[in-house]
């Protein structure tokens, strides 16, 4: 790997009218999905650019079939549709790039996305795709539409739905608007992690974390309701939860430890069944270095969030 | 395996036969290339210096050597080279340093690949060891830093470990200058087929997986018959090597012995 | 089947199990591999009470890195180093000055007047290649003899892995790797060996971090420059009691500077060309190890102390040469060196430096060791001092060459000058071997200009800010 192939990425940028047309399509493509109508008003409210430009790619687009007006709303045609439905997915193997392969901040993928799903060739979207090994999911637990325009319907419910005691698991976490998604992340709430709802105690918890959420959120996350029967790991914690003298067994990590940063912590011994104390913390409190496999590694704090561990007793050993 | 520690007479440093000769830089046309892996920091480095007589820089900490080293030497009149690896703890990675290791024990085919790794810390160690073992099946274990892991009271079952790892085991303290000899003369056994290495495989994969990973072996060997390590190959395609897949499509692998 | 064919075939058939098994598969083997290990070492190692052993390590650990004494004591093993270097090279330095410049220096002049060899052939190799060459040895090598193994033997205890565990909160800050700790420690000795051992760094950006800001470690080349003008400006401003500790009560202010803008400029960059965060972080600490002192010195000092003198001495028996030819061919009345002097003293003196030491630094740009040694014989050549030497670029007479203290104030320079030329040390360009070593690593024009460049105006501007507040005084 090289820091020529890193600023590439970086510097790759296209300007130009076609994005007005893709990003159009997009926005009836999402509407569609939920059932909405649209028309050049909802369009103009919802994208960045000006009148002029917007009624432009329309009329362009209505000519070359992508889409039809009907009735005062717009519709999209077969064409329009696989169009759209390959933006999303480079939109979302982008994403994927990013989250396996660069060290740029989880929020700050969908921004690059926005702009990088218009640059892409669908070779390279293909390639891509190929060196992640044809990934099913992006980032954020969405589903990425396969190479032949197929789109799987994203399954489970929307965590504001639930109103009974359960454990869930977390699918997705819907990455617009930002300010929401913010503040869910601020929450360290990880995909793929599994999280008691208990409406008589503190509602929501998730590997030793109790977690507030505000109504909006609750809409933008997508769980899988686990039943009863299935067997489900308690006294799950996160290493961070561990204190000095303490001692602990690695059961696995979170999904949302990816790329080089999930290898090197395998490799170092991070994997299921390895013993873990606290050995000693640095003078600023951060990092901590561990006790694992006869050696000290430190980690710093975000990395202990996403490595699960359950205590064990002191004298059981 | 019949590895065995020659007798005391063979490896003891009086036997003129087998004086070590130090080559310094001079490595053209050896005999025989060894390579020196292991976990950074067991002191694959200070192990090449006694060898070669070069001055190779140490320090106690990982990562101290960077890129690779050559150095050469002669013991009972053959010439050696041998290459100085940066410490790893994997083989399955993608950092540089990792390249340069796995790409020259895979593609430079060593004669004999000498492992080294702290007495002290063996499980951690093996964790490599094992990968090396899929790779190749012409290696020596050195078990370093014996004195240190005595200090500890840490005393290692040498004759299991070898039985188990199927290659034969020299324990070391490569700054002392203990077992040089030995290690020397176990190398030169390994390299000339007088030694004949069953090395261990790795075992309790998960059967689904297990089963997914032999179909994919017996393509590769059916491709290339006689290929010792179809199974690692096996492995690295299934985690998306590019290095691995690229060399595949170039026919890397054809001419393997 | 073809091979070309059977080849497609293989690798489609991986991929596709590779997406049947998921990423699931890296964690699975991983884990088996673990336990086969595990397996494999319980029925071979035997352990006897071994925790009180490793009690020791654990001690000697929360001391270094406890909340009350980890700074101190990385900055007290900082001092305790520097002094004993600068109490340690003084006499040494002292002595071989007197040796080769007062000495050796005198009597070739003298042994050459005797056989006649013509005065430009005298000039060139002895006041020319010898007088740079003799610079450079009583310079250079008895601070490097003493600090090449006092480090060795830091490095072989295993201390420098907790400077990094110590100092990754602040890294963390700047945006960069606490494993940056360690190539800043390793450009103190060298920073083309600094840039290498960037490569102990997984992620490109953070790398690129700290190959650029690698520079502000004080190297092996450097310190001698700081020391000397430490010991004979700064030193010399108080009693004689308290010259050591003040002196490097200097020196440790300018490597603690260079720490400083570490800091600053890893933030920098990190804000700006280098946006992103650490992706990965994983700090082995090693086990704290006996050094074996001896050895350590013989082999630093054979090994780096030599070889880096060395290098210094072919780059400062040309730089000699030159430097005696610019002094002694004239264009019109005066030489090529005075001309040049004279085009660079406005700006040299407007940032606190002098024409002399700029043009010190554009003849030192393949070795910015020898800056020091450079100066000085430029000093000596073109000083305007009265009295004359027999040749047209020595015209010079003090009581001794070896008194740097007494050349140099000669040559115009006041404390202003010591302080900028120790700043400007510190910050200016990298050498060329280690913009080379970049340009490896990086294999990037535009970083490499960026680590080369960067610096100099830096420098510049610091020096500049520091003369203007130094005028208002
Ligand atoms: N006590 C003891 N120390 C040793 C022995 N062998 C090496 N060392 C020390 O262990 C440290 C590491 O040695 P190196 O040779 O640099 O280790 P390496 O494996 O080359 O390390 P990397 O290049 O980082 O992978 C050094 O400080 C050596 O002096 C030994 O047998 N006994
Ligand atoms: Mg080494």
């Amino acid at each position: 790997m090289g820091i020529k192939n890193w600023l590439n990425t970086l510097l790759l940028k296209r300007v130009d009218q076609s994005i007005i047309e893709e990003d159009v399509l997009k926005y009836l493509y999402k509407n569609e999905e939920k059932n909405k109508t649209s028309n050049f008003q909802s369009i103009n409210n919802e994208l960045v650019f000006s009148e002029e430009q917007i009624d432009k790619s329309i009329q362009q687009l209505i000519k070359n079939q992508s889409i039809v007006n009907s009735n005062q709303s717009l519709l999209l045609e077969e064409k329009g549709r696989t169009t759209a439905i390959k933006l999303i997915r480079r939109h979302r193997i982008y994403e994927k790039y990013l989250s396996e392969k660069t060290g740029f901040s989880k929020s700050s993928w969908h921004h690059k996305a926005e702009e990088m799903e218009h640059a892409l060739t669908d070779e390279e979207v293909n390639l891509m795709s190929k060196e992640l090994g044809n990934p099913q999911f992006d980032p954020h637990g969405d589903p990425i539409p396969t190479k032949d325009g197929q789109l799987p319907k994203l399954k489970g419910i929307t965590l504001s739905k639930i109103e009974h005691n359960c454990t869930v698991k977390v699918l997705h976490i819907e990455d617009e608007p930002k300010r929401v998604y913010k503040s869910i992340i601020k929450q360290g709430l990880h995909i793929g992690s599994i999280m008691t709802i208990n409406f008589t105690s503190s509602v929501y918890a998730t590997e030793g974390h109790a977690l507030n959420f505000n109504k909006k959120d609750l809409e933008n996350i997508t769980v899988q309701v686990l039943k009863e029967e299935e067997e489900i790991p308690k006294g799950i914690v996160r290493l961070s939860l561990l204190k000095k003298g303490e001692k602990a067994v690695i059961t696995g990590l979170s999904s949302e430890c990816r790329g080089i940063n999930r290898r090197r912590l395998l490799d170092l011994g991070f994997v299921k069944g390895s013993k873990i104390s606290i050995n000693m913390v640095s003078p600023l409190s951060d990092p901590t270095a561990y006790l694992i496999r006869e050696t000290l590694i430190a980690l710093r704090k975000e990395q202990t969030d996403m490595i699960l561990i359950k205590k064990i007793n002191n004298d059981a050993e | 395996m019949q590895n065995n520690t020659p007798s005391a007479c063979e490896s003891c440093a009086h036997n003129p036969n087998t004086s070590l000769k130090r080559l310094g830089v001079e490595v053209e046309n050896t005999d025989y290339v060894i390579a020196l892996a292991g976990n950074p920091n067991t002191g694959k480095s200070t192990v090449f210096n006694n060898l070669t007589g070069l001055k190779q820089h140490t320090g106690n900490w990982p990562g101290k050597t960077v890129g690779r080293a050559e150095g050469g030497f002669m013991f009972n009149d053959n010439s050696y080279k041998i290459i100085d690896l940066p410490g790893t703890y994997s083989l399955m990675s993608t950092s540089e340093d990792e390249e340069i290791a796995r790409n020259f024990i895979l593609f430079g085919k060593p004669d004999v690949t000498i492992i080294v790794v702290d007495a002290g810390r063996l499980e951690r160690n093996l964790n490599l060891v094992l990968q090396i073992l899929e790779i190749t099946d012409k290696a020596v274990l050195c078990l370093n830093l014996i004195d240190e892991a005595k200090r500890h009271d840490i005393t290692v079952d040498e004759r299991t470990l070898s039985k188990d790892l199927g290659i034969p085991v020299v324990a070391t303290s490569a700054i002392r200058n203990v077992g040089i000899q030995e290690l020397l003369k176990t190398v030169d056994d390994v390299a000339k087929g007088k030694i004949k290495c069953t090395p261990h495989r790795i075992k309790n994969v998960p059967k689904e997986i297990d089963k997914k990973v032999s179909k994919i072996q017996a393509s590769i060997e059916s491709l290339y018959p006689g290929l010792p390590n179809a199974r690692w190959i096996a492995f690295r395609l299934l985690d998306g090597d590019e290095d691995i897949i690229k060399a595949i499509e170039e026919g890397e692998f054809i001419n393997d012995k | 089947m073809d091979k070309d064919s059977a080849i497609k075939s293989l690798l489609e058939e991986a991929a596709e199990t590779r997406w049947e098994i998921g990423q699931e598969f890296h964690d699975k083997l991983s884990e088996s591999i673990y336990q086969n290990a595990a397996h494999i070492a319980d029925r071979t190692v035997i352990k006897e009470g071994q925790k009180e052993n490793f009690n020791i390590d654990r001690t000697i650990d929360s001391i270094v890195t406890s909340p009350i004494w980890g700074f101190p004591i990385m900055f007290c093993v900082l001092a305790v180093v520097l002094w004993l270097t600068i109490i340690g090279s003084n006499y040494p330095s002292q002595f071989l000055a007197f040796l080769l410049l007062d000495n050796a220096y005198e009597w070739l002049r003298a042994f050459a007047i005797d056989l006649g060899t013509p005065w430009w052939l005298n000039g060139f190799l002895i006041d020319g290649v010898f007088l740079s060459l003799a610079w450079v040895i009583s310079v250079m090598l008895p601070p490097m003899a003493i600090f090449f193994p006092l480090f060795t033997i830091l490095e072989d205890l295993g201390y420098l892995p907790r400077i990094a565990f110590n100092l990754d909160a602040l890294f963390r800050k700047s945006g960069a790797h606490g494993k940056q700790a360690l190539t800043m420690s390793m450009g103190f000795g060298c920073n083309a060996a600094g840039v290498i051992a960037t490569r102990i760094i997984d992620s490109p950006r953070e790398r690129l971090i700290a190959i650029i800001t690698n520079n502000f470690s004080l190297c092996n080349g450097r310190w001698p420059t700081q020391i000397l003008l430490g010991t004979i400006f700064i030193g010399q401003m108080v009693p004689d009691s308290y010259q050591s500790l003040v002196s490097t009560a200097s020196v440790i202010g300018v490597a603690l500077l260079g720490i400083g803008l570490t800091f600053a400029s890893s933030w920098a960059l990190s804000k700006t060309f280098l946006k992103g965060e650490v992706s990965s972080f994983t700090l082995e600490l090693p086990p704290y190890r006996k050094p074996r002192i001896l050895q350590t010195i013989y082999t630093s000092l054979i090994d780096r102390t030599l070889i880096v003198l060395w290098r210094a001495c072919v780059f400062a028996a040309p730089a000699g040469a030159v430097i005696w030819l610019v002094c002694n061919i004239t264009i019109g009345d005066t030489s090529i060196a005075n001309h040049l002097i004279y085009l660079m003293d406005n700006f040299g003196l407007l940032i606190g430096l002098n024409g002399v030491i700029l043009l010190a630094y554009v003849l030192a740009i393949p070795a910015n060791e020898i800056v020091i040694p450079t100066i000085l014989m430029l000093t000596v050549m073109t000083a305007p001092i009265t009295g004359y030497g027999s040749g047209d670029g020595v015209m010079f007479e003090l009581d001794s060459l070896g008194n740097t203290h007494e050349v140099l104030v000669a040559g115009g320079w006041t404390l202003l000058t010591a302080i900028n030329v120790m700043l400007f040390s510190l910050i200016h360009n990298p050498c060329s071997t280690t913009i080379y070593t970049i340009y490896k690593e990086t294999n990037s024009v535009r970083w490499t200009t960026l680590a080369s460049i960067g610096p100099v105006i830096l420098g510049f501007i610091v020096c500049f800010v520091v003369a203007q507040v130094y005028y208002m005084l």
